[in-house]
């Protein structure tokens, strides 16, 4: 199972790199135990688990399928992990999750610059066009969404939303 | 005595027409998200949080409680009448309820859902009324050491209790308790792993985590999962149960409320294991075990029991410990922080208004669903039809305007991209996330009462072991995992010499 030792390389990574990150935390003060204490523990403590994992998934010979849980087995329901639906990762589905992760990010770095209605509204309308809708449909839906949004959360909730801050668009009252 | 006076208190501080209609909006909501197709009641707790941080501390709380319990009854619902169950503990309502379903009996498991519902929910919670006070006032009693054991051994049983490796559930928590190490430090306030951006000072922010891993990264690995259409949802057509119906139903609510209320008070133990033992017992109690799975009344009445039960019951080690037992309980917990009320033993001094008033809540919230379950339903089963792009894009903006809102701080935005994209991919990997939320949220008071045990014991780690009830939590906690971890062990083989005897 790769992606099992995936998971396994990131836990080593993370446990490194936290150990790399906390070098300069003292572990004991003069006063008691130190900021750097529990991180470091915390992160010698994933290695450790992290290799455990490696020796686990070296001596298991093949990957087993847990019976489900029916009326004459209810007990395996307690092997039920929390997300087991399947996935099928394929390249359109991996473009579309890489456009909706940009998006989520490209929100948080223009919010504040041009402004909730333009920013929100472009929100909307990539993520509904990206989780498949039709684009004129989305179109009109998103300028719905904004206004709703505006309604509840800048109205209602008397929330601050942000206006644009550059020029051209601060200009018309966006 | 005070602890019904308690109740009575709270009764005043629901029974205003803002706060009745907070538990209102909260019960419909809940439901729901319990109904819609990819939406957790996490995810929906999760989603509403920055709506009620503009409400004041009771009123939020209470809807954010009625949306926790009307979400469980709305996993009903899908279970009954479409073989979906939305959580795990639902899985089990499935069994029997959705082959009555198909005998043109789902509005009486309905029905009988929601009465074993509302007793068991009602029962557990006059009782978590009746010992919240003396708990709490035990609980401060605790030492630093007993307290951090205590924790401890609350985060073993959410890693080791449930999923396919204790392992991976171990993983998460160690995980969970290193982002909680991001921030001040809580002695000198020396910044640690903030590598430089003060926004980190604060450590991250509790409601990234919360809704990057439960409401965003499922939408966003929505693009991966085959488009499923629910199966078509079985026709209703009687409601009330015969009498013959509530006979047979009698002893199993009646067992039903017992164990849930009984597993419930245990800090970090799953629901799903309250169904799972209700169900097993039905079976063996009842003179005809083979009706089961065939759609007998008792294994939907005593699980549906049990799991609200469950619910309420789990309210008390959240209230009075401080330890929130579930993934939908720690985003409670999160709210409450929020709010600026801390969940534990002071709050019934220091809040009495939240906590009485959100005791009293759950008897109103579950009368609420009562009544509202069956003119509903025709509603919810349309739901089921809207489709997931809509409600995905719903769940995106309402989620990022929603982190803003909060704090008017975009920084919050990204955070919640990043934990977003880590939660999906944990979830692609196949680690259980709720051990993670609940190692995030008890990090800190986990971390101070340790700090503390040590300077009591002038640096002796042995502490922890010398003291006999933190010793015993200790004894609990290693027990708990080994049991596990052999039972998974064991059904591995089991399965193995399966595969094998099935391929010669």
């Amino acid at each position: 199972m790769s992606k099992d030792w995936i998971g396994c390389a990131a836990w080593a990574a993370v446990g490194v790199g936290s150990l790399v990150a906390a070098a300069d935390l003292q572990v004991m003060t003069r006063f008691g135990p130190g900021p750097g204490l529990f991180i470091r523990g915390l992160a010698i403590l994933m290695l450790g688990l992290a290799v455990a994992q490696a020796v686990g998934l070296l001596l298991s010979r093949r990957t087993v399928v847990r019976s489900r849980a029916t009326p004459d087995n209810p007990a395996a329901i307690l092997n039920a992990d929390e997300n087991d639906e399947a996935m099928d990762v394929t390249q359109s589905g991996l473009v579309r999750f890489a456009a909706l992760a940009v998006t989520l990010f490209a929100y948080g770095l223009v919010l504040e610059r041009v402004g909730f209605l333009v920013s929100t509204t472009l929100l909307a309308f990539v993520a509904m066009t990206v989780l498949g809708r039709s684009a004129s449909r989305s179109a009109i839906e998103a300028v719905m969404a904004v206004v709703v949004a505006w309604l509840v959360f800048g109205q209602l909730l008397g929330v601050n939303l942000p206006n644009a801050a550059i020029a051209p668009l601060a200009a018309i009252g966006l | 005595m005070e602890g019904l006076l308690g109740l009575l208190q709270g009764f005043e501080v629901v029974f205003t027409w803002q706060n009745l209609a907070f538990a209102l909006i909260g019960c419909m909501t809940g439901m729901l998200v319990g109904v819609l197709p990819g939406v957790g009641q996490s995810a929906g707790m999760a989603l509403l949080i920055p709506i009620t941080y503009h409400l004041d501390p009771a009123g939020a709380i209470i809807m954010l409680a009625s949306i926790f319990y009307g979400a469980a009854y709305g996993g009903t619902i899908t279970s009954i009448l479409m073989n979906v169950p939305g959580e795990s503990e639902s899985i089990v309502t499935t069994f029997d309820g959705y082959p009555m379903a198909r005998q043109g009996r789902a509005g009486v498991a309905l029905s009988i859902s929601a009465i074993g519902s509302f007793v068991g929910g009602t029962s557990a919670t006059i009782a978590l009324a009746l010992v919240a006070l003396p708990i709490s006032r035990i609980a401060l009693q605790l030492g630093p050491p007993e307290y951090a054991t205590l924790m401890i051994l609350g985060l073993t049983l959410a890693a080791g209790l449930l999923g396919t490796s204790v392992l991976k559930g171990i993983i998460m928590v160690v995980f969970g308790l290193m982002l909680s190490q991001i921030g001040s430090d809580p002695g000198l306030g020396i910044p640690r792993l903030t590598f430089g951006n003060p926004n980190l000072l604060d450590g991250v922010p509790l409601l990234a985590i919360i809704m990057g891993f439960y409401g965003l990264s499922d939408v966003l690995l929505s693009v991966f999962r085959p488009l499923t259409i629910g199966g078509s949802a079985s026709k209703i057509t009687r409601l009330l149960p015969e009498r013959s119906d509530l006979a047979c139903s009698v002893g199993p609510i009646l067992r039903g409320t017992g164990i849930g209320m009984v597993l419930g008070v245990l800090p970090g133990m799953a629901s799903a294991v309250s169904t799972f033992f209700s169900y097993a017992i039905e079976r063996r109690v009842s003179r005809t075990p083979e009706r089961f799975g065939k759609g007998a009344i008792e294994g939907v009445a005593g699980p549906e029991t049990a799991n609200n039960a469950f619910a309420n019951a789990s309210f008390l080690p959240l209230m009075t410990l401080g330890i929130p037992g579930s993934a939908a309980l720690s985003i409670l917990f999160g709210a409450l922080m929020i709010q600026g009320v801390t969940p534990g033993p002071l709050m019934f001094r220091d809040h009495p208004d939240v906590a009485w008033g959100l005791i009293a809540s759950m008897v109103v919230g579950n009368g609420i669903l009562l009544a509202l379950s069956f003119p509903l339903i025709g509603i919810w089963v349309s739901i089921l039809r809207l489709s997931a792009d809509l409600i995905g894009a719903i769940i995106i903006v309402v989620s990022l305007i929603g982190v803003y809102t909060v704090q008017n701080n975009p920084f919050d935005i990204l955070a919640l991209a990043t934990f977003t994209m880590i939660g999906a991919g944990l979830k692609w990997l196949g680690y259980p996330l709720a051990p993670a939320i609940l190692a995030f949220i008890l990090g800190r008071p986990i971390e101070s009462a340790i700090i503390q045990s040590l300077n009591i014991a002038q640096g002796d780690f042995t502490v922890f072991f010398t003291r006999p009830i933190s010793l015993t939590f200790v004894a609990v906690a290693v027990l708990v995992l080994t049991s596990s971890s052999i039972r998974l062990y064991r059904e591995a083989a089991a399965e193995r010499r399966n595969l094998r005897g099935a391929q010669s």
